[in-house]
């Protein structure tokens, strides 16, 4: 049995392979597009609760847990979280802003929690761009030690870089930065509403010109990939068959520092909540069986706008942005147009790169023009 | 080829994650990042290797629950073993 049989099980039997826990809303950082929206209430969930959920989530199927936010490592049950979860045999992956972390938390990490991985997110490589989007002073030395005592702990990174208008400008440089230091990097164009709907954070989107320049940038690195690198996107998108247009709900599920579960980060159309049903309930009722035939028809939906082939749509976008999953919203279509230009203009490259190796081959002197 | 036979005592490697439903399992190796699927038989055997049993307890307890004739299981289960060994699935007590 192979890994994309095992996969396909999963999806078919519904078994969950990835759990998502935000541990806190709280996040030092001030970015003027997070989706976070730090306002909500709730009763927290306590260390036996999480407890409950990781050993569900492990009767379930599951094998990666990711660890986010806001900033999930101001949840003062951090350690212990992740202690419950390696006894469970969870691979951890954790999404950070990496702020504050000195070299014994990192030592900490390393001895207490052994990550999969971290997801540090970078805005720039730029001290007066990174402060002017985290609005913390400061922040750029702090990520540039964290980076550095995550290598010497050998740690595994991954770079998110949120693209958008306030760093457009420095896609190159960020990208050769993580190529220096061979870090893999994943940049999104995307930029969500809040997580209840508001659309300010959509003014922040680059510009065209902004995310063809990164997508030249994507396209570049991934030609000469050398990463042995398990993305948990890639798992959770890539390997799934026709029938869903993602793995929200189908192997995946997030829950949020209130016990409310959602088929994922973006998509947060409440299933239920973990203070008055179990995760398996939650997990196979039938608000979840409801769901997973929206998930479906969003594939339907995404196969008819042909542009969106091989392409991303978020029906988590279009649930929060218009209140319909099932909208095809004009971000995604955009984007998606810019990323086949960039395609057309590599593969026009190529072409013209190969016909002119073999004009050299058969006149080997036009070598030496 | 390593010598792992009835005496030894293998346990999982500290780098290694796993997960198993009914039709078997996965694992990922945090260190390679590689990932490796099990059979069922396979993950029943893999979550027992907890740096206690010797291999022949396992091979006790494998014929105990599986119609299967000594020297065939016998053969497999070093087999196994030996090439979870190799890719530093388990480590040698």
């Amino acid at each position: 049995m192979n890994y994309r049989e095992i996969v396909s099980i999963y999806q078919k039997k519904h078994y969950l392979l990835s759990l998502m826990l935000e541990l806190t809303f709280s996040c030092q950082f001030k970015c003027p597009f997070c989706y976070n929206e730090r306002s909500k209430k709730g009763k927290v969930l306590n260390l036996e609760k999480y407890g409950e959920i990781l050993r569900e989530g492990k009767e379930l199927g599951a094998l990666f847990l990711t660890l986010t936010g806001g900033e999930p490592t101001l949840n003062k049950l951090f350690f212990k979280i992740c202690k419950i979860a390696n006894d469970l045999n969870y691979s951890i992956r954790i999404k950070s802003n990496g702020y504050n972390w000195d070299k014994n938390f990192i030592k900490r990490l390393k001895e207490e929690v052994n990550p999969f991985n971290v997801d540090l997110s970078i805005h720039s490589v730029r001290k007066e761009t990174f402060e002017k989007i985290t609005g913390i002073e400061g922040s750029f030395e702090n990520f540039m030690d964290t980076v550095e005592n995550l290598i010497k702990e050998n740690i595994r990174i991954r770079f998110k870089f949120p693209l958008n208008i306030l760093n457009e400008e420095e896609v190159e440089k960020i990208f050769d930065f993580s190529k220096k230091l061979k870090i893999e990097i994943d940049g999104f164009a995307e930029i969500t509403p809040t997580d209840d709907g508001k659309i300010y954070p959509l003014n922040y989107t680059a510009s065209p010109e902004g995310i063809k320049k990164m997508y030249e940038q994507i396209y570049s690195i991934n030609k000469d990939r050398d990463f042995n690198f398990i993305s948990q996107e890639e798992i959770e998108e890539m390997e799934l068959d026709e029938e869903y247009v993602c793995g929200a709900g189908v192997l995946s599920a997030l829950i949020d520092p209130f016990g409310n579960l959602f088929p994922c980060v973006a998509w947060r159309q409440k299933l239920g909540n973990l203070w008055e049903k179990g995760l398996k309930e939650i997990w196979n009722s039938k608000e979840m069986k409801d769901f997973l035939k929206i998930n479906k028809v969003a594939k339907e939906r995404k196969k008819k706008a042909k542009i969106l082939k091989d392409e991303l749509f978020c029906p988590g976008t279009a649930h929060s942005q218009f209140k319909n999953p099932l909208t095809i919203y004009p971000e995604c279509i955009k984007i998606a147009k810019i990323k086949r230009k960039v395609l057309e203009d590599k593969r026009k490259e190529k072409e013209y790169e190969r016909k002119e190796e073999i004009r050299k081959t058969k006149n080997p002197r036009s070598r030496k023009n | 080829m390593a010598q792992i036979n009835l005496n030894s005592v293998l346990k999982r490697n500290s780098e290694v994650r796993y997960t198993k439903v009914q039709e078997g399992g996965l694992a990922v190796k945090h260190d390679t990042a590689e990932i490796l699927t099990f059979n069922p038989m396979a993950i029943e055997i893999f979550e027992k290797l907890d740096g206690k049993k010797r291999v022949k307890d396992l091979l006790e307890e494998i014929l105990k629950e599986y119609e299967v004739e000594k020297e065939e299981a016998e053969r497999d289960l070093l087999e196994f073993l030996r090439d979870l060994y190799d890719k530093k699935m388990v480590d040698l007590l």
